[in-house]
């Protein structure tokens, strides 16, 4: 029993990574006023970019380079899409998940000739290496990575970032109401560039995540709504790094609860949908008093008031 | 000593010229007024001074040295702050994050918190703000946000203070509070300019005055030399007749009559039993400062909102369960105290916005087809009627300046004939011209029979149409009486809940 629950536990962990990850990118695009709901997409093309990095290399750190490059150039197009041409940030990113379902699958056809799945790729050491000898630490970390670490980095530092520095500062009044921002001389379009490219690098990371992460391949499809988990997590984390790693690992937890759940002899179908129901669920639950950033999803246009 | 000139400025939006060589100056403790109509050019200047427009031709100088000034930073690094029309605010923010937003003290890469809210908080003592800066934005009332806004511009250590109508969002005490803290700034070597177009306010607080109309600077005067009466006609251009007779009837049958009206909300009564009588030929001023109940009360009368106690008849007919649609056809107008909001639509035309509501009135449309010729020939009718300035019935509304845009909201409801008018606020953010005017109409509709309840926190506007006077206050009518029983100071102590009584 106390075994189930470990490696369950452990499960939780791993699987709440690549949430976690994406939801902390969606929250710097939201919080400079840019839903980005392309995560999903993003994450896809992040998975089959570290998997291509990782393969033509044997590196996985070159993989996860590939990845960030690719997150930078779709936030960078979706920036110039929504900051500089105004087009609906809704409609931006479902062309953004368009373009990863689609795309994906013509390069996995392209380099790996196989419309399904890669070959195994190169991907990064768990730390069972270093702590095997540890029990329970061990049961629970083992089969985490490099990555694990990077998170838990970032998430700490994100929140220092927020709410204890300048740019922080201005990062929360810029999502929020931009023209004051504007009015003390700060560069709203330029910093709204800047957060969105974050957002979507992160995005990229996460999806690398799961393919040179923890399984080594690439497969069509294998994001699996984790990138709308993500941003389910983003809002009942309210926009907080720390509240946003809790949530994500609710999430995680809840998807290790669905795996361990398919041994009993109930229809899997039913059980499989547990972590989306309870998603819709929380949602209604907190989304009432929950109310991010004011001006997020409204081009800022100086001079135009609504 | 002079801190800051504007030489010669001109600025033009292509064949639009908004400023056309205006100079001025203000010097270090003092207060210069610019004063003018809505759509002058007052605010392109501000924003020229601030480093969001380039002028086209012309230069400023600071402390007699000429500067261009690029961007809104380049202005605060300059010493020119700005304090804008709207709040610059974020609520969910604290005084102090919003007041050292762009100009954080630091300790390493970390916001120095404790060393902001000091001196923040010190700022506000030497000032007498009276500010907890500790509280979120979200929290204050109207006119400590204005406070702010005032200790962000000090913050910035500012010599040039510009005030874009900081009173218009005020009550009538909290102006009276602000103008003191103006006069602290002054003595403490501020040089202040201040963009109004209410006269009363310049004349009390201003040290010189510039008027300025469709761009150019028309007069300088000082205080001394000036009159309300004499202001208007600069400003307009040409002398203000606004007297209009009033006539007596004997016909002053009520129509809307409201009988121990109760609206409850969240567990409070918003609305807490209101009998009031709106009569024929009678204009009924509802005195108040925002928030007291009565945009409740309005939207009571339009069926919006619905009764949780009590009567509302309509010529003697209930009307309680009646939607606001069959009221609207039946003769109730309603001018709303948003129009941004609530009475147009920003992007559609002139045109479309003059029958927005009764679009299938018979005098628009047959078996619901809309026939736009004889639209087109309405809206033509009212745009003159009415004096809506724009470049035609196909402009879009948002283009136009408030006073315009109000006048498009009161033909609307005027030509339909109604047999009831609730005006909310009907001249608020608008030009005196239009202010001139909005009263001149509502006048001539009590003349011709109308009964009219007029909403307004404007006192003189309400002492000046009214022939009786309500005062709600905290959903309740503290004080009832006809025209001229009471002081404006009494008036003002019943909307203030200082003084309660006799209905």
């Amino acid at each position: 029993m106390a075994d189930t629950i470990l490696s369950m536990l452990g499960s939780t962990l791993r699987i709440s990574l690549p949430i976690i990850l994406c939801a902390l990118g969606g929250m710097f695009s939201e919080r400079c006023g840019i839903l980005n709901i392309g995560m999903e997409g993003i994450m896809l093309l992040g998975a089959l970019f570290g998997a291509i990095g990782s393969y033509v290399s044997g590196n996985a750190y070159v993989g996860l380079l590939f990845a960030i490059v690719l997150g930078a150039v779709i936030g960078l197009m979706h920036a110039f899409l929504t900051i500089k041409c105004h087009t609906n940030q809704i409609i931006d990113g479902v062309a953004i998940n368009l373009l990863g379902d689609g795309l994906s699958i013509l390069l996995l056809d392209l380099v790996w000739g196989n419309k399904g799945k890669s070959t195994e790729v190169a991907g990064f050491a768990t730390l069972d290496s270093i702590i095997h000898d540890i029990p329970v630490i061990s049961d629970l970390f083992g089969s985490l990575n490099i990555l694990f670490l990077m998170m838990i980095i970032l998430v700490i530092a994100s929140y220092f970032y927020v709410f204890r520095t300048p740019w922080g500062l201005r990062l929360r009044v810029i999502g929020d109401k931009p023209e004051a921002a504007d009015s003390m001389g700060i560069n709203v379009e330029r910093s709204q560039m800047l957060y969105v490219m974050v957002g979507a690098i992160l995005a990229a990371i996460a999806g690398a995540a799961l393919s040179i992460g923890s399984i080594r391949y690439f497969s069509k499809g294998m994001v699996a709504g984790r990138g709308y988990m993500a941003l389910a997590a983003l809002v009942f984390g309210m926009w907080h790094p720390i509240l946003i790693f809790l949530s994500g690992l609710f999430f995680g937890f809840i998807q290790a609860l669905q795996i361990n759940l398919q041994v009993y002899d109930f229809p899997v179908q039913f059980i499989q949908m547990i972590p989306y129901v309870i998603t819709i669920v929380m949602l209604v639950l907190t989304s009432k008093n929950n109310k991010g950033p004011k001006n997020t999803g409204k081009p800022y246009i100086r001079g135009i008031r609504e | 000593m002079e801190v800051l000139s504007a030489n010669g400025i001109s600025k033009n939006f292509g064949p639009l010229w908004a400023n056309k060589n205006i100079t001025f100056h203000v010097d270090e403790g003092e207060i210069v007024s610019l004063l003018g109509e809505n759509g002058a050019g007052k605010t392109t200047l501000m924003n020229i001074l601030y480093g969001l427009y380039q002028p086209t031709e012309g230069y400023i100088k600071i402390r007699g040295k000429e500067r261009r000034i690029g961007s809104p930073r380049e202005a605060i690094d300059l010493g020119i702050s700005m304090v804008h029309q709207h709040f610059m605010l974020v609520d969910a923010l604290t005084v102090t994050e919003n007041i050292i937003l762009g100009n954080e003290p630091r300790k390493g890469i970390f916001t120095d918190s404790s060393l902001a809210l000091g001196k923040v908080s010190e700022l506000s003592e030497k000032y007498g703000l009276g500010l907890d800066c500790n509280a979120e934005v979200g929290t204050l009332s109207v006119g400590e946000k204005q406070k702010v806004e005032l200790l962000k511009a000090l913050y910035n250590d500012c010599s040039v203070l510009i005030l874009d109508e900081p009173t218009a969002v005020l009550t009538p005490l909290e102006v009276e509070a602000f103008f003191r803290i103006l006069q602290r700034l002054r003595e403490n070597g501020k040089g202040i300019i201040l963009i109004s177009h209410k006269l009363k306010e310049t004349l009390t607080i201003a040290d010189r005055i510039y008027i300025i109309r469709a761009g150019e600077i028309v007069a300088e005067t000082t205080c001394q030399g000036a009159s309300v009466e004499s202001l208007a006609e600069l400003m307009v251009g040409h002398a203000l007749d606004s007297k209009i007779d009033r006539n007596e009837t004997d016909d002053n049958e009520t129509v809307l009559r409201f009988s121990e009206v109760s609206c409850r909300e969240k567990g409070r009564n918003v609305i807490d039993g209101i009998s009031l009588s709106v009569r024929r030929g009678r204009i009924l001023g509802i005195a108040g400062v925002d928030g007291n109940g009565q945009t409740e009360l309005s939207e009571l009368a339009l069926g919006v909102r619905k009764v949780s106690d009590g009567m509302i008849e309509y010529h003697g007919r209930d009307i309680r369960n009646t939607s606001v649609r069959s009221r609207i056809l039946e003769g109730i107008g309603y001018v709303p105290e948003d129009r941004q909001k609530k009475g147009l639509v920003n992007a559609f035309t002139v045109e479309d916005n003059l029958i927005l509501g009764y679009e299938d009135d018979a005098r628009f449309s047959r078996h619901g087809i809309i026939n736009w010729h004889s639209v087109d020939s309405y809206a033509d009718s009212v745009i003159s009627e009415y004096d809506i300035r724009c470049q035609n019935r196909d402009e879009k509304a948002g283009a136009l300046s408030g006073g315009n845009q109000q006048k498009i909201v009161i033909g609307r409801v005027l030509e339909a004939d109604p047999d009831v008018i609730i005006a909310s606020q009907p001249t608020r953010g608008v030009d005196i011209g239009a202010v001139e005017y909005i009263h001149k109409k509502l006048i001539e509709m009590r003349n011709r029979g109308k009964a009219i309840m007029l909403v307004s926190a404007d006192l003189d506007e309400i002492m000046k149409l009214s022939d009786e006077i309500a005062v709600i206050y905290d959903g309740r009518i503290v004080s009832c009486a006809a025209n001229g029983k009471y002081t404006k100071t009494e008036l003002g102590e019943f909307m203030t809940g200082a003084r309660e009584g006799d209905e």
